[in-house]
Order: C-alpha cells, then structure tokens, then sequence
C-alpha cells in the first residue's frame, strides 16, 4: 500500500485507531488488523502515552477480565486526548461496558468478536448501523456489526451456544453466574439494588412420568416464556438447571443516574419492591396459563417455588446470594410448594406483602 | 511551562506517604505535580525535561511495572516507596530494581533524594521537542537524569536482602 492512500486512509477515519488491551479476544482474526490505519499497544500504559501524542480518532480499549483500574485509565484516555473512547467487551461484560458509557468513561461499546473492518466502519462513520451504544444497551441483544451476513449469523450461533440454553432460549448458568457477578461488583461501587429470583416448577416429575418428557419440555418453556414475559428487558433470566430457572434484578444504569443517594440508600437496604412485584406478577401469570399438552387438567396446574434474595443484605457475592435464595426456595418447597419466600423475612412469603 | 517540573508524586492525596512527600518537595522548592494513578501520571512524563517519580511501589508497579520503563525513556527516574513487610513481593521488586527503580523504605531516604535533586536541579538540560513535548529519545545522558544522581541511591545487595528478608 502506497504512502498516499495510507494518508488518505487516515484522513477518512479522521486519525489512526489506537487498540490496546489482549486483541485476540477482541477480534475474529487478529491477522485481519490493518497496521496503516492503527497503532497496537497491548499495554494500557503504553496506549495512554501514545494517546497523549495525539492523531487518534478513537482509542479501542479491550476490557480486561480483572479490571480493576479500568476506570482510571479510561479518565487518563479522557484527559489527554480527544478521541472517541470505544470498549470492546465480551458478552458477560456487558453490564460492566453499560456502566462505563453511563458514567461518561467511554462512549461507546461492542460486544466482541468482530472484524478490524467493523471497529474501522464505526469509528470512520460509514457504518449505517452505527448508532451509540449506550442507547443501543437497552435492548441488550447486541449485534455485530460490519460483517458479512453469514459470518454474523455464525457469530450470533456460536454467543447463542455459548450463553443461552437451547430448551427455553433464556441465558444459561454461565452467564447468570457471570452477569450477576458483574452487576453486584457495579453495586458494591456505585450502590444500586440486585435481587436474585431462584424457582422451579413444582410438580415437574410427575408429569414428566405422566404425559411424558415433551409435556415437560413445554412446561418449562412455558415457565421460560412467562417470567421473561414479567421481567423488565435488562434484568437477566436464565435456565441454570434441569428445572431451576433464576432471575436477577438489577437498576438499568440510565435509571440509576435518576436516583438521588439518600434513595439509593434506603432502596439498597431492603428487598426492592420493583422484584417483588415481578415475582408477584410471575404467579399471577402461571395461575392463568393453560397447559394444552395436559388436555383438560391443563389449567392453573403451572406453578413454581420459589426465593427471593437481595445485595447487600442477605449476601455480598453471588455465591452468597444465590445459596441465600436457594435456602428460601427449599423452605418454599417444605412449606407446600407454589410459593415464593423472601430471605430473612418473619412473614416471608411475597404474597403476604402489600 | 511544564519543562520546569521536577518531580511527580503518585498517590492518593488522602495517603500520609504522598503527603509527607508533597511537604518535602514544598520545603525543597521543587515544581511537582500530583497525579492520583500511574494512568494519570503517565500522561505527565512528556511534559516536563526529566526528574523523579515518587509512589508506592503498588502503585507504581501496576500493569507489570511497565510505567517505570515508560518514566525512563522520559528521562524520569522512579522511586518506589516499599513499607516493611513486603512478603509475597520480592519478585516484583527484584524486577523494579533491575529497570534502575530506587526502592527505598523510609521515609527519611525520600528526603535525601529531594535535597539531592533540588541542589542538583539545572545542572543538566535535556532538549525539548517543537511540540514542547519531549520524546523518548531525548532522555539525558545515562547515570544522570535531570541533575540527580540516581546511583548514589540505588539500593545495595545487602540492603535488597535485608528488606526482602533473605
């Protein structure tokens, strides 16, 4: 490639690209990176000197797995140069990305792998897809873009494998464990509410040995169908076995900002009232479900068991809260099924809560 | 102009040690800039002709030490405070030690190296880019950076494994 088309290159995008971070989680094939038009620092240090000499019209940061300074890199970035700030995040960091770009850390995000060329076509603007992120973090299905479509279609199957379950089509154990990590590492900086919904459907054997395993594929795909129905769209559900299904509850980020710290103070100390209204709504919506597979039987038969647990107050990790919510659901289960039971409540179950 | 700045200080403001440190570049006269992070302090090192970085080593050490490399080619020599008890990171300070970092342990040694640098300040001149930004390439002449002679202050092997408990 010639000297003037690598200027005119540069010229279009406005300035060099500077990536730093481990590229080969970031890209579909490190190879396909064209030098000319970037600078690799895989380094962050390294990147933030070069920034500060300017020419950059976007700095690509991967996000590590342990990030801990992340943050003050990203104001290092801010501070000494101009360029637009995009993160380039694994699926489960999604979350963690959105909190950034809320926080005016970085303006924008893509869930990676993804072509050189796509990251080239965003930061260049002839990307037609090309709309900001944090607005596109609402609907968290977030694609790739700048592929061909086959290559995405690949993509799109291979983060589907990855993270959802075929039965249902909720996200699996991995990502709740993952996601419900990353939004209570969130909450023990920033505050904010996370309640963990742990259930399964009551009776499920039974009808398996019944009707037969179809029926009791059905009635978890039933099951899957309602609780992702009553869930707000960025709260995570998720199959994590056979028939345990679990929810987390978590402030969207752009709500977050909304809320004044005395708020947020008192909302964090107690079992959000958002989750248990969720819950609530969730069996009102399995007492109204017909099971056609169960012929006649089939109506109001669905029914779950359940806990509830919320951060900070019955645990500070996820493995804490998730043995929290699974304790209340066995008591759910003692106490005669159907029925949902808070952590560390006296009258404990949710319906007894106005 | 920032080619007059001599010394950086790494460190949270709220930190006794980056305190004590501010004090004493305050009594010696020195042009410092605080900088809460290496990420920070990082975009400082082309702004000035060389001089010292003062931190902890935790802080200093991050991202695999790689600042002290970058300070060097500015021409700035680090200096990394270790408090008693470094067990568990002898490795990492071996490693400091071998990119020309001084490691000291008391605060009384900080002082020294300030008195040092500020009698010494002026003595040596580095060149400055057009930019005002000063390049790798421009760091002075080695043994002596910005007027400091940072050998006087490199610790011995007695005194590494006196520190590192060998």
């Amino acid at each position: 490639m010639g000297v003037d088309e690598n200027e005119e290159r540069s010229v279009r995008y406005g300035g060099k690209i500077l990536l730093t971070g481990d590229l080969g989680k970031a890209f579909v094939d490190a190879g396909d990176i064209d030098r000319d038009s970037c600078e690799i620092n895989a380094n962050i240090l390294d990147a933030i000197d070069a920034a500060s000499k300017g020419g950059f019209a976007a700095v690509g940061v991967v996000i590590p797995p342990v990030s801990g300074k992340l943050r003050s890199a990203l104001k290092a970035f801010r501070e000494t140069c101009e360029a637009r700030i995009i993160l380039l995040a694994q699926m489960p960091q999604e979350p963690q990305a959105m909190e950034l770009i809320a926080s005016s850390a970085a303006d924008e995000y893509l869930i990676c792998p993804i072509r050189f060329s796509a990251l080239v076509s965003r930061v260049s603007g002839s990307d037609p897809d090309a709309a900001v992120r944090s607005e596109a973090a609402v609907d968290r299905g977030a694609s790739v873009v700048g592929l061909d479509a086959a290559t995405q279609e690949k993509i799109r199957q291979l983060e589907r494998l990855a993270t959802e379950d075929d039965l249902t089509g909720l996200k699996n154990r991995k990502y709740i464990w993952e996601f419900a990590r990353q939004v209570i590492g969130r909450a023990g900086k920033v505050g904010g509410r996370i309640t963990l919904l742990v259930f399964d459907v009551d009776n499920l054997k039974h009808y398996n040995d019944l009707y037969g395993h179809l029926a009791g594929d059905e009635i978890l795909r039933q099951a899957a169908v309602l609780i992702r129905r009553c869930c707000r769209t960025h709260d995570a559900v998720g199959r994590i076995g056979g028939d345990e299904f679990a929810a987390v509850f978590w402030d969207d980020p752009r709500r977050d900002r909304a809320l004044d710290e005395s708020e947020r103070r008192s909302a964090s100390a107690d079992h959000p009232t958002e989750a248990i209204c969720i819950a609530k709504r969730f069996v009102g919506e399995l007492e109204k479900a017909e099971l056609d597979l169960l012929g006649p039987d089939g109506k109001g038969v669905l029914a779950i068991s359940g806990g509830l647990a919320s951060y900070p107050r019955d645990g500070s990790t996820i493995g804490e809260l998730f043995e929290q919510a699974d304790r209340a659901l066995l008591e759910a289960k003692r106490s005669g099924k159907s029925r949902i039971y808070l952590v560390g409540k006296p009258r404990n179950d949710i319906a007894d809560i106005d | 102009m920032g080619s007059q700045l001599q010394m950086i200080a790494v460190g949270s403001s709220s930190d006794e040690f980056v305190r004590v440190v501010l004090n004493l570049s305050g009594r010696y006269d020195l042009d410092t800039v605080l900088c809460e992070d290496v990420y920070s302090g990082v975009c400082k090192l082309g702004e000035a002709l060389g001089g010292v970085v003062v931190g902890r080593q935790e802080e200093l050490g991050r991202e695999d030490g790689r600042f002290f490399d970058i300070a060097r080619m500015y021409g700035f020599t680090c200096c990394c405070f270790v408090d008693k008890g470094v067990a568990g990171r002898q490795r990492e300070l071996v490693k400091a030690m071998e990119r020309g970092v001084v490691v000291v342990t008391e605060l009384r040694e900080i002082d020294e190296l300030l008195m040092d640098l500020a009698n010494r300040s002026g003595v040596h001149k580095s060149r400055v880019r057009g930019d005002g930004r000063r390049g790798p390439t421009d760091r002075p002449a080695s043994g002596r950076t910005s007027g400091f002679s940072k050998d006087e202050f490199l610790m011995t092997k007695a005194e590494m494994d006196a520190l590192l408990g060998a």
